[in-house]
């Protein structure tokens, strides 16, 4: 989809007809609009949003959002059904051209500005014209830029870093629904799970059954119940987490970027990452010994039982019982031939026959002689099992005790720089460190919290599993209790089918989307041994390759302020539109799945960004998407920017939002410097408005 | 041999579907055009018979398993 024209009439401070060409071409396809805060960056974003989406697009950032007509226009409008505000925009996708018109009076805003008048026209392959208005036009746009997915095409660069957030793996995966098509099996999943669906079928399946049944049903009710319960409480948990971390990375951000507290801070940020590789090394270890002892433990307690079976060897063979030099066997045989080696007839009840007889008492047992060549076997086989268990267990027992001093080390070191902090002659040093020390605290009692969750989770779920099974394995005599718990198993099948195939290309997505991030990120970043990963729980983390020990090398995770968290999120929302683009490519087993090609629109991309990462991104800008519209304000524009985003050869078309009002704002100059020529943005009127203006590329 | 080289081409989601039963195969297809009917309307309801997304899909899973 490429954005070709925006005609703006009256809506919000844009008063009158304002007009916007893009840039268009495969070379030329950055869109650059410099504005000053104030000046309407924001509102045209919206503009663009609310042409696509009516009321409901609308950004969260957006003042006063039910105002949609020009204040000035509505305040002084004699006839409310005439003062309308009108957002009209042409757009290509593939060969179709569509032109979208929205529009608002101000009779229709007071009584409810979601009731926009829309209207498409779309020019088809064949030169066809084709109108359509209200429902059926909303519902062609949705098709065209789903609503869900807006917000990564959309939105304000410096708004944007919460997907580099730890624990906000729920918006990455959210992301990934969203675009890349998977959100229809997740709805699918929901409905078939719905009470309008399952739980008719259950109610159908109860009215037709026992009464055993049913309390298994009923149980089986107040479980899921109970389970969506605690599942709510882990989400809010997690929110609360999510908002307790990131106030603790902004007090982190603030000590690093303060004079007095940066050594000690960057000093804990490479103890905490050691730290938490020690605790990893840890848990693995104890596992790892856990499983030993399970599997070979017993090992250690037939150290005594080994020694008599020795013994016991030894003494058989001290008594020549073992190898037995005459089998029983042969004695047997003697009797049964009535004849003696010698010769001599051996008669039931004769002096011969009780003599060798007797000889059975003495004679050895082929099957105790193996019985006990297999016990000399064994237990030197044992013998080496427990030399092997007591190595192991010795060697893991003291790698752990290496791992837990070196874990209280790194504790203290810690805590030592805390005290030095907490100690500074600083008060915002004191006051940060204070402030950081309470929110660890915190976010270590919501970590219990969440894990208290978690396994009330886990534990029902069993128990609802339990249950299911129960109610499954019993027969159903009657024939309507049986169609209700065939239709019940098929809808179960289906669901858990559904959730499989789900997780599987969630998951397939997951490493195409990590080799993207990873192809984006090597574009932009500053440090050869950084790398951006997608985690197998989507979480979005920043890595540092060290040379490490004695596995090889390790990557331990690298504390990042907003600015590179900005950088992570960009790459991120850059690797899902590529991939977006190539999605028909990619197997799956929903039908009919495009790929889709959209433009991007970022409202102050350089908000945020540290001086190091300006040139990189500006650079890197123009390669993010077909088509990429920029919002900015002198102050993001300045510099590195300007140079960078210019020698790309890349804009194609470049605006200023002047600013009419009676008086100027006090933080904005009356005129902006671009390119090198000094250009007027604050004009003095009666009205206040924004005024659009072309201006040299 | 050849059927075998087939069955390697499949993904894991692939493989999950085929190797369900052919009521929850077709359940599955019948349920996608569903939803896929209803994505983008706000009020969810089909457009050929109006019927609501969850009374649609309990008629189609009454239907496969009468």
């Amino acid at each position: 989809m490429i954005i070709e024209r925006l005609i703006i009439e009256n809506f919000r401070q844009f008063h009158g007809r304002q007009e916007i060409e893009f840039a268009t071409g495969k070379k030329k396809n950055v869109t650059v609009i410099h504005a000053e805060n104030g000046f309407g960056k924001t509102a045209l974003l919206n503009a663009l949003l609310w042409g696509f989406y009516g009321q409901d697009g609308l950004t969260e950032d957006l003042p006063k959002p039910e105002h949609i007509l020009h204040d000035g226009l509505a305040s002084s409008a004699t006839d409310e059904s005439e003062a309308t505000a009108t957002v009209e925009f042409t757009f290509r996708n593939g060969d179709e051209h569509f032109r979208v018109t929205r529009s608002l009076t101000l009779l229709q805003q007071a009584d409810d500005p979601k009731k926009s008048k829309l209207e498409l026209e779309i020019q088809t392959v064949e030169g066809q014209t084709l109108h359509s208005s209200g429902r059926d036009a909303q519902l062609k746009l949705n098709e065209l830029m789903p609503e869900g997915i807006s917000p990564f095409l959309f939105f304000n660069g410096e708004r944007i870093d919460h997907f580099a957030m730890d624990r906000n793996s729920a918006k990455i995966t959210d992301a990934i629904h969203q675009m890349l098509g998977l959100d229809i099996l997740r709805r699918t999943i929901e409905d078939l799970q719905h009470g309008n669906v399952r739980g008719k079928l259950l109610k159908e399946l109860k009215d037709h059954t026992d009464d055993e049944t049913v309390k298994l049903i009923d149980q089986e009710q107040k479980l899921l119940a109970e389970i969506t319960e605690v599942k709510q409480r882990l989400a809010a948990c997690e929110a609360n987490e999510a908002a307790n971390e990131a106030s603790l990375e902004a007090v982190k951000a603030s000590l690093q970027a303060n004079q007095v507290a940066r050594e000690l801070q960057s000093e804990r940020v490479k103890l905490e990452a050691e730290l938490k590789e020690v605790l990893k090394r840890l848990t693995d270890l104890s596992q790892r010994l856990t499983v030993r002892i399970a599997e070979d433990g017993y090992t250690l307690f037939a150290e005594n039982l080994v020694k008599s079976g020795e013994e016991i060897v030894k003494r058989l063979r001290a008594e020549n019982k073992i190898p037995a030099r005459v089998l029983n066997s042969f004695i047997d045989d003697l009797l049964n031939a009535k004849k003696c080696i010698c010769g001599c007839e051996l008669v039931e009840g004769s002096l011969p026959f009780e003599a060798v007889k007797k000889a059975l008492t003495t004679a050895g047992d082929q099957n105790f002689n193996n019985a006990v060549g297999q016990l000399d076997n064994s237990i030197g086989v044992i013998k080496g099992a427990i030399a092997n268990t007591r190595d192991a267990l010795r060697q893991g027992i003291t790698d752990r005790a290496e791992l837990r001093q070196r874990r209280g080390s790194l504790e203290a070191q810690i805590e030592e720089i805390s005290t030095k902090l907490g100690n500074k002659d600083d008060d915002k040093v004191q006051d940060l460190e204070s402030k950081r020390i309470d929110l660890a605290e915190k976010q270590k009692l919501l970590g219990r919290e969440h894990g208290r969750f978690q396994s009330g989770v886990e534990e029902k779920t069993k128990q609802l599993q339990n249950v299911q099974q129960q109610i499954k394995d019993k027969k159903q005599k009657a024939e309507v209790a049986a169609k209700a718990q065939r239709r019940l198993n098929l809808v179960d099948e289906t669901i858990e089918t559904l959730e499989r195939v789900l997780t599987f290309e969630r998951e397939d997505l997951r490493q195409e989307l990590g080799e993207e991030i990873e192809r984006h990120f090597n574009k932009v970043k500053l440090k050869p041994d950084h790398y951006l990963e997608l985690t197998p729980d989507f979480r979005l983390v920043l890595t540092k390759k060290t040379s490490g020990g004695k596995n090889g090398p390790v990557h331990l995770n690298v504390a990042h302020s907003t600015g590179e968290r900005q950088v992570m999120s960009l790459v991120f929302i850059a690797s899902l539109v590529a991939l977006a683009r190539r999605r028909e490519e990619l197997p799956t087993i929903l039908k009919d799945v495009e790929g889709g090609s959209y433009p991007m629109v970022m409202d102050s991309p350089f908000g945020q960004l540290g001086d190091e990462f300006r040139a990189g991104i500006s650079n890197w800008i123009p390669q993010l998407a077909p088509q990429v519209i920029i919002l900015v304000s002198s102050s993001q524009y300045r510099g590195e920017v300007e140079r960078e985003l210019n020698q790309t050869g890349r804009v194609g078309k470049r605006f200023l939002l002047a600013y009419h009002a009676p008086t100027k704002r006090p933080e904005a100059n009356e005129t902006i410097t671009i390119g090198g020529k000094r250009l007027k943005q604050y004009f003095q009127n009666d009205v206040e408005f924004t005024e659009i203006k072309e201006i040299e590329a | 041999m050849a059927e075998n080289t087939e069955t390697k081409k499949f993904t894991r989601s692939q493989t999950a579907y085929k190797g369900a039963r052919s009521e929850v195969q077709k359940l599955i297809k019948e349920s996608l055009t569903l939803e896929r009917q209803v994505q983008h309307m706000k009020n969810r309801q089909l457009r050929s018979n109006g019927l609501g997304i969850h009374e649609a899909l309990l008629e189609r899973v009454k239907a496969l398993s009468s």
